[in-house]
């Protein structure tokens, strides 16, 4: 009997697995009002090691989509355009937001959910900025941030 | 009028008789026939399950609980279960912790499919209804790096309300073991029916249903006395 009551709370503990989600990238979508025909580079300044490139040189896209920090107040993006003739415009992007932790379970890696509260940018290739979606989590099928960038650099 | 002492004789015989000829029948039906159905209050029992003070003994989590059941008519079996749902769980390779303890409740009934014609054995059916409100701890036992930003941060979340409510359909075994006291073993398919936390993720562990997860299977091994 005292082998079968182990036996049972063995066999218990072990059916309960957990399948942590695939879908576990939480990615802000910046998305453009047109085809940007000019290559966009996107980096950041990392405390610990200086500058990084988080997008390089992508060229004939409607959006993009990037990381955001964990627990950063405000991600400072710096934005550089090119255009065909080689013409450059260096635009910095501030966006401000709250950092909620999620946790899909203890056995998988926990991110962070954001909601976006502020934007603030420079206009050299920038035209405006508007939030469209504050809440970033897994759902990357809708822009939170679109940009409207100047017709001609 | 006296009457004679020989007539009275025979009025005190023919008395006793008729006194004695049911008397007989009842001795004949002391064994409870169950293969008739009735619903006769019969009594009740008090258990408690040996599998959740096990699974708190060995791993990260479990419970302790203790029924009571009605009986009727040892066939429909109306039961409370109640209990004490822990864990204390630490993840070594991705430095989470997660804690909790809280009470729960179930309520449903049994019924013995077993058509014997005494109540040594039973194959109960059952269905139950769980509750469970409770709070819960997660925290970071290590710092989290952002891979991107290379900043350092800490999990760190307290009472962190939430609650679950649930569905089992069980299977089991009872058996009287010496006069009273029956022991049983029961297999149950739960599902979550309605859940809520109120934080952004899920629960690791909820009190009397298990770990997370839409369904669940687990089991009960119970020693139960009849009152």
């Amino acid at each position: 009997m005292q082998i079968g009551i182990y036996s049972l709370a063995l066999f218990i503990s072990a059916c309960s697995t957990i399948d942590c989600t695939l879908n576990s990238r939480v990615l802000s979508v910046y998305a453009f009002e047109d085809t940007l025909s000019d290559a966009i580079t996107v980096s950041t300044t990392r405390y610990s090691e200086g500058d990084t490139v988080l997008l390089n040189k992508l060229v004939n896209a409607t959006s993009f989509s990037i990381p955001m920090s964990y627990t950063n107040g405000t991600d400072i993006l710096y934005i550089e355009r090119t255009n065909t003739t080689g013409h450059r415009t260096l635009d910095t992007l501030q966006v401000a937001k709250i950092n909620v932790p999620y946790i899909e379970s203890i056995e998988c890696n926990p991110t962070y959910i954001h909601t976006l509260t502020n934007v603030a940018y420079t206009q050299y290739g920038i035209d405006s900025v508007r939030i469209e979606n504050p809440t970033v989590s897994f759902d990357k099928t809708h822009a939170h941030i679109k940009i409207y960038f100047k017709t001609h650099i | 009028m006296r009457i004679s002492k020989y007539i009275l004789k025979h009025i005190f015989s023919l008395l006793f008789l008729a006194l004695a000829l049911p008397l007989s029948a009842q001795e004949k039906n002391l064994q409870p026939d169950i293969s008739i159905e009735n619903t006769t209050f019969q009594g009740i029992s008090v258990s408690a399950d040996l599998v959740g003070p096990l699974q708190l003994l060995i791993g990260d989590y479990g419970q302790v609980e203790g029924s009571v059941k009605a009986n009727f008519g040892h066939r429909y079996f109306p039961v409370v279960e109640a209990g004490y749902g822990k864990a204390d769980a630490i993840d070594d390779v991705i430095h989470l912790r997660y804690a909790t303890a809280a009470p729960y409740i179930k309520i449903g009934g049994d019924y013995n499919v077993l058509r014997s014609k005494d109540d040594r054995y039973r194959a109960l059916a059952g269905l139950r209804y769980g509750f469970s409100k409770y709070k819960f701890d997660i925290s970071s036992t290590e710092d989290l790096m952002d891979p991107v930003w290379q900043t350092l941060s800490k999990i760190d979340l307290h009472d962190v309300k939430a609650s679950c409510g649930w569905i089992e359909a069980l299977f089991g075994i009872d058996i009287q073991l010496y006069g009273p006291v029956r022991v049983g073993w029961s297999i149950r398919y739960k599902l979550r029916l309605h859940h809520k936390e109120d934080f952004q993720g899920k629960s690791w562990y909820v009190p009397g249903y298990g770990k997370q997860g839409t369904s669940q299977l687990g089991g009960t091994f119970n020693i139960a006395v009849e009152i």
